[in-house]
């Protein structure tokens, strides 16, 4: 049996072919499976979800209002966690994880943007065979266990013993081992190429994907009006993949702010000792690893739950803010 | 003519080395991981090494005597039911949710989208507890049974199903009698293959690696996961860096294989759901 490529991908929009349940029918069988059905394919989905993530959101913002170590009486205490955290005199923690937070963005995002897009320009040319395995490559430290690249990179950027060190110092760049991770800075330093190594992958992979499909024609109808591949690809491509920037960029804020694994292994485990949690002077304190320290080391876990609402919070607004000023207050 | 073939092959050699560089400079801390989990400790940290060496039998013999390989069949006995699970119950829920009508359809396409963003780790103090209540403490099933209700690969398959599943064919199967159940799994579910196997491997890698959920709920050594392991092992076990560094490197070959096998499909995956038309 042969059917056309448009039959065979028939869309399954509004009203086009779907099973409409509302539509009164003659067999009733039938009709009540039709009916019945969607409820039972989404049960599993709907149920498992409002039972455990759902109802773990809303039972931590109802103990964000009270006093709770964890098995006594919960003590409801209004808002005064956080009226705690929001006062920098009463606990300056919060704003500084959200500071380290914006450095490590900052740190992080331009460099593995701008490095994506370098890389793009050749990844994207017609010239270029093999793109698949290239793709494949870059991908795969994004696979890799962050607990075990925090602990690749304190051995890498180690004091005594560290490799980096190591061939810096057989190449004849220094001349006594660099303390690396022995400033705020320089944590956040090793902590920033960490970030850039295992998340250049996939912002490579949304960027040539998004690039391949800017329309051959336009691009075409650009170098034949006189402009070079470069002013091409800045003028005509970049605008084309804003959508997939403003994705990259939301989704690299929102890891940062909850990034754990990778920053905790890196500064508890390396070979010349480890560090306070969080790095030197606590540079590199996210906000998920302020909240885990305050419920789960300090047993606060009122306190801890008000600042996993304020990290929402803070998300949700930068989510915003970035999302309208990349579109211009355009809808996406 | 000439300039021009002459030029498209700088072109071509430029952007070869440059991809070439980039590939290199990627895999260059994978390498020196391998290299280092081959070494003796002592000599790991006397000079630098940048071949193999020969003590990957001893390691690899102080790696399984320090338990590892007991972590390792942990973390499968997680991943595997938790990626059959989700891609069982995404795969259904994004059908039903694209491909039927019904009532409250409406409000569970903006509840999946609502939730899509709020960050994952918003509930963790309370998921904890909850745990705690269910007494699935130092049990796997935190990781299994939850794990259905996960909002983006539900997301990801109404994406798909979009485009993919011929409702014509659904349709006539339907005029034929075959039940919505044996629709689903012997029609619709081959057309949503393609998610499926880059869904699974995305849930495969993040059960895997996974390391806050574990370190929280289970609190004996012998329930441990590879990154637990991983982490612990030296403090545990005085096991040495070079052991440690090998255990790291087996237990990334799980997901390079994986990926290897699934790349073209996640590669499509994410060629046609991250792009907008």
């Amino acid at each position: 049996m042969k059917t056309t490529y448009a039959e065979d991908r028939a869309v399954c929009k509004e009203g086009r072919g779907a099973a409409d349940t509302r539509r009164p029918e003659k067999n009733g069988r039938k009709i009540s499976g039709i009916k019945l059905a969607p409820y039972f394919f989404c049960a599993p989905f709907f149920i498992t979800y409002c039972m455990f993530t759902l109802f773990s959101m809303v039972f931590t913002l109802a103990v964000s209002f009270t006093e709770w170590d964890g098995f006594g009486k919960m003590t409801f205490n209004g808002f005064a966690n956080y009226l705690r955290f929001f006062d920098y005199s009463a606990d300056p923690r919060f704003y500084q994880s959200l500071l380290n937070t914006f450095i490590l963005v900052i740190c992080t995002m331009p460099v593995g943007i701008f490095l994506a897009l370098f890389l793009c320009y050749f990844l994207n040319k017609k010239l270029i065979g093999k793109k698949h395995i290239f793709r494949v490559l870059y991908y795969l430290p994004a696979l890799m266990t962050p607990v075990a690249i925090g602990l690749l990179w304190s051995i890498l950027f180690d004091y005594e013993n560290g490799t980096v060190n190591k061939v810096l110092l057989a190449l004849g760049f220094i001349k006594e081992n660099i303390y690396w991770m022995g400033s705020a800075w320089g944590c956040r330093f090793v902590l920033s190429v960490l970030i850039v190594w295992s998340s250049f992958g996939s912002t490579v992979l949304f960027i040539s994907s998004a690039l391949a499909s800017v329309s051959e024609s336009v691009v075409e109808a650009a170098t034949i009006d006189g402009a070079g591949p470069l002013t091409t690809y800045i003028k005509i491509c970049m605008p084309a993949i804003r959508d997939v920037m403003v994705f990259i960029i939301i989704t690299g804020l929102i890891n940062s702010f909850q990034m754990y694994d990778a920053p905790v292994l890196l500064f508890s485990s390396g070979p010349s000792g480890g560090l306070p949690y969080g790095g030197t002077d606590r540079g590199c304190l996210t906000m998920l690893m302020l909240i885990m320290e305050e419920a789960f080391t300090n047993s606060h876990y009122g306190y801890a739950s008000a600042l996993s609402y304020g990290m929402f919070l803070v998300i949700g607004l930068f989510s915003f803010v970035s999302m309208k000023l990349m579109t211009g207050g355009e809808e996406l | 003519m000439k300039t021009g073939r002459r030029s498209r092959i700088i072109q071509k050699t430029v952007g070869y080395c440059v991809l070439t560089m980039f590939a290199l400079s990627t895999l260059l801390p994978f390498y020196i991981m391998v290299v280092m989990g081959t070494h003796k400790n002592s000599e790991l940290f006397l000079r630098l090494n940048f071949w193999f060496g020969d003590r990957f039998p001893e390691n690899f013999k102080m790696l399984s005597d320090a338990g590892f390989f007991r972590y390792f069949l942990n973390s499968l006995t997680i991943a595997v039911p938790n990626t059959l699970l989700v891609i069982a119950s995404c795969s259904m829920g994004g059908y039903a949710l694209r491909c039927y009508r019904f009532k409250g359809r409406k409000f569970l396409i903006n509840f999946v989208f609502v939730t899509l963003m709020l960050p994952g780790s918003l509930g963790t103090i309370a998921w904890v507890w909850e745990m705690k209540q269910f007494n699935w403490i130092n049990t796997y099933w935190p990781f299994i049974i939850p794990a259905m209700g996960n909002t983006y690969g539900v997301f990801w398959f109404m994406q798909y199903a979009k485009n993919a599943v011929s409702m014509d064919i659904v349709e006539s199967a339907r005029v034929e009698g075959a039940g919505e159940a044996r629709i689903f799994v012997q029609i619709v579910f081959p057309f949503l293959l393609p998610a499926a196997i880059s869904l699974a491997l995305l849930s495969f890698v993040g059960c895997w690696n996974n390391y806050m959920g574990p370190f929280l709920i289970l609190k004996r050594k012998e329930l441990y996961t590879v990154p637990i392991g991983i982490a612990t092992l030296g403090s545990l076990f005085r096991v040495e860096y070079s052991t440690r560094i090998l255990g790291m490197t087996i237990s990334t070959i799980p997901l390079i294989v994986l990926f290897a096998f699934t790349s073209k499909y996640f590669m499509y995956g994410i060629l046609g759901g991250a792009v907008k038309e």
